[in-house]
């Protein structure tokens, strides 16, 4: 069941009740219920995988365990290996086994030799990507011990399962999200009212932005022959903001659905299209997934405390493994290689200078946010498009072909109406941060007026039963 | 806990009061909007069922608004005819707005532009096949038919419905829009849409075989539903199949072979001018691959009538 179904909207009251009604009485009964709970969530999207999750789950929990009984630094990498060895193992066979096999034909058909070796049928288990690297960074941690290893399996296992952040993040790690479940939860109106706000708005960006912008996207991307490039340039900047508003959108209501049963979640995104370098753009943009390449990949080859070429190298390889992290396809490894480049472009334009880019809003740095976002917009052209070719098809159509833009003009009317508001609290968020709450306000009318409106908005603009999320495909 | 279950449960009492008052005030505007301009595109549907008395209906999508130039037709037959194909309305809208037409009004005759792969179903055009549905939800309380057919979209599609404003969602701007403007529309065309000849650059041929192929039998017996009550209340129903700048090889497929079946069952007569050499060997007279420009549709309806006329006279 997604966020935005009938049936979450059913199953979440009920869990909630039972959470701080019937199984309040411990942190066993609440993370047993988170467990059973998040199971039955998983499940309902496909039962048949359930076991994997456990297996990815449980492999990480006992190695941790056999770590901890380690004085043996060896065994410990070992130990640690052999559950990244699996975990990893059963992903990259899940996920790219075909990407394998195709690019294994390709190779030998450059050479003029036609292999007849098929694909094979594979389900991608949905949230494989997010729950593999949750458990990952707890077996990591373990080894550096910079976390000790639980023998609260009920615990460990509504860490790795929790339901709101199963499918698509934000990915937990251990340092920061299992601690949570060691100690009892105690009801917190605040926090429930700010998880529900939360859940509100997310809901909103989904279906009255994301949804809505995609019916237009999802027209011109399945028809590119037929539309010229001045369509297909403005459909890139439809899909920027649609992918943001998708994934925003979902990570808001994922961290309220978490605050309804106060386990925090790690914040996924902070105004992306705001950032004034894409280096900054980084640092706002799936933040659960860069700081876990950051921590995972990036620092332990040497960061940015090594020569320069090596640098390079560094931020290639994150890029690039993040781009084929996203799917199995050369389009999202030259997503990632298009990051990876502008990042290394923007060390040698501006050098460290970069950190001096101040927040503020000058005239130098509105000219840097809207390149930021033309630049980003640029490489989602490849992250959309259904291959490497319908993706260059595209950009060249962009450069060469003009002329008169497709209209649908109710479904960008709805679009804009809904993204103004959002543009609008993003800005204030973003440059008059505290100045002016609706949600937060004091007075409960303007609060109640406030989610009214939102919740008439979802039923008048919304987009219902549309699109799944864009990232449950990764 | 207590009072935080009661502050929300207060709430929500709230949230559907206000639901219910704003649903009822969107239909009273709703349909205030409509006597004040019944002819809009926005509201085709609602013009079908409500005032439509034309002797020969024309219904389909956007190949059908843009290929059929209804005066020829009732010039050429001497029966009234309107043209209430609607862009973006595939074979579910199009099978409703006959079955709710139906329940006022009986044409003598069904001219349906239903598209070989109507009885498939597509992943890209899934969802706006069931967005355009949204035209019928005024009818919902009104009609068992309609009300079955979008309980049918999904298993809670029922407890969607009780929100007075979700029954008017992606709405607002068409009930609202008449009240902003004083055009009034003057449809000398009979609700033809005719497409500039020229502006443009003319399509090249596709020749790409079409990415789905399966027999969706829910819409089979939706369709077999809507041809048995035509022929009951003796209403004359022809497939017609346009002219297309493409081929999509769909004649291949398992739609069409199931259509063909249905075809074969209810007798119904069909035009077929989907890959027509006289239109195919002349892109000026497409805009795109899927839609005939002026001159193309009224080429096509000095081929199309004759056949018609042939056919209703047997």
């Amino acid at each position: 069941m997604a966020f935005t179904s009938f049936e979450f909207f059913i199953f979440l009251p009920i869990v909630f009740l039972l959470y701080w009604l019937v199984f309040k009485k411990d942190k066993q009964w609440q993370n047993g219920l988170l467990v059973a709970a998040s199971l039955v969530f998983y499940g309902w999207w496909d039962w048949r995988f359930l076991g994997l999750l456990l297996v990815t789950a449980l492999s990480s929990f006992f190695g941790g365990l056999c770590m901890s009984k380690s004085f043996s630094q060896r065994k410990r990498w070992w130990i640690s290996f052999g559950v990244i060895v699996l975990n990893v193992g059963i992903l990259v066979y899940y996920k790219y086994t075909n990407f394998f096999i195709q690019s294994f034909v390709d190779a030998f058909r450059l050479f003029g030799k036609e292999l007849s070796v098929s694909t094979l049928h594979i389900i991608l288990p949905v949230g494989i990507s997010f729950y593999t690297f949750t458990a990952l960074s707890y077996s990591i941690d373990v080894y550096q011990k910079k976390v000790e290893a639980t023998k609260d399996i009920l615990a460990y296992l509504a860490y790795v399962t929790f339901f709101p952040a199963i499918l698509s993040g934000p990915i937990s790690r251990a340092t920061k999200q299992l601690p949570q479940y060691f100690v009892k939860r105690g009801f917190d109106s605040g926090k429930v009212t700010t998880g529900l706000q939360m859940l509100l708005w997310g809901l909103f960006m989904k279906l009255c932005v994301a949804d809505r912008l995609g019916i237009y996207v999802d027209a011109v991307y399945a028809n590119v022959p037929q539309h010229n490039g001045t369509t297909l340039l403005f459909t890139s900047v439809l899909y920027t903001l649609q992918i943001y508003c998708d994934f925003a959108g979902y990570s808001l209501m994922a961290i309220g659905s978490g605050k309804v049963f106060g386990i925090e979640l790690q914040t996924n995104f902070i105004r992306p299209y705001f950032a004034k370098t894409v280096t900054d753009f980084w640092r706002r943009w799936h933040i659960s997934l860069t700081t876990w390449f950051r921590d995972y990949i990036y620092f332990p080859m040497g960061g940015n405390r090594v020569p320069r070429p090596r640098w390079v190298l560094n931020i290639m390889v994150v890029f690039l493994v993040s781009g084929i992290w996203h799917g199995a396809a050369y389009n999202f490894l030259i997503w990632g290689g298009v990051h990876g480049l502008l990042q290394v472009a923007e060390k040698l334009l501006y050098g460290d200078k970069i950190k001096q880019i101040s927040d503020k809003i000058t005239f130098p740095n509105i000219i840097r946010t809207i390149v930021t976002f033309f630049l980003v917009s640029f490489a989602w052209i490849f992250f959309r498009a259904e291959n490497v070719d319908a993706a260059f098809v595209i950009v060249g159509k962009i450069f060469t072909t003009h002329g008169s833009l497709f209209v649908d003009a109710s479904t960008l009317v709805y679009g804009f109406l809904c993204l103004a508001i959002l543009a609008v609290k993003d800005f204030m968020d973003e440059y008059w941060n505290g100045r002016v709450k609706l949600y937060g306000n004091r007075c409960m009318a303007v609060r109640w007026v406030s989610y009214v409106v939102t919740i008439t908005l979802v039923l008048l603009f919304g987009v219902f039963q549309g699109s799944s999320f864009i990232y449950f495909q990764f | 806990m207590k009072k935080y279950i009661i502050k929300f449960a207060i709430f929500a009492a709230v949230v559907i009061l206000v639901d219910f008052l704003a649903g009822l005030a969107l239909d009273a505007i709703q349909h205030k909007a409509f006597e004040k301009n019944p002819l809009r595109f926005e509201v085709r549907a609602m013009y079908a069922i409500e005032q439509a008395e034309s002797e020969v209906d024309i219904i389909g999508a956007s190949d059908a608004s843009h290929s059929y130039v209804s005066n020829m037709i009732a010039d050429s037959l001497g029966l009234t005819t309107f043209n209430y194909g609607k862009d973006g309305c595939f074979f579910i809208w199009q099978n409703c707005l006959i079955n709710l037409m139906l329940e006022r009004h009986t044409p003598k005759v069904v001219l349906w532009e239903i598209g070989k792969g109507a009885l498939a179903t597509s992943e890209t055009n899934e969802d706006r096949e069931w967005q355009s549905i949204k035209d019928f939800y005024p009818y919902y309380h009104k009609s068992d038919y309609c009300k079955n057919l979008i309980d049918g979209r999904s298993r809670f599609q029922k407890a969607y419905m009780l929100s007075g404003l979700y029954r008017h969602n992606s709405d607002l701007l068409s009930v609202i829009e008449p009240f902003f403007s004083n055009e009034t529309i003057d449809d000398s065309n009979n609700g033809y849409l005719p497409i500039a000849n020229e502006g443009y650059l003319y399509p090249k041929f596709i020749d790409k075989a079409l990415a789905y192929d399966n027999v969706n039998s829910w819409k089979a017996d939706l369709l077999k539903g809507t041809l048995g009550l035509c022929r009951d209340k003796n209403v004359k129903v022809v497939f017609c199949f346009s002219p297309k700048y493409q081929n999509e090889y769909v004649e291949q497929t398992s739609q069409w072979q199931a259509m063909k079946t249905v075809i074969d069952e209810y007798d119904i007569p069909v035009i077929d001018y989907y890959n027509d050499t006289l239109f195919i060997s002349d892109s000026t007279l497409f805009k795109d691959n899927r839609h005939l420009n002026d001159r193309g549709a009224r080429l096509y309806m000095e081929h199309f009538i004759p056949e018609l006329k042939q056919m209703l006279a047997k």
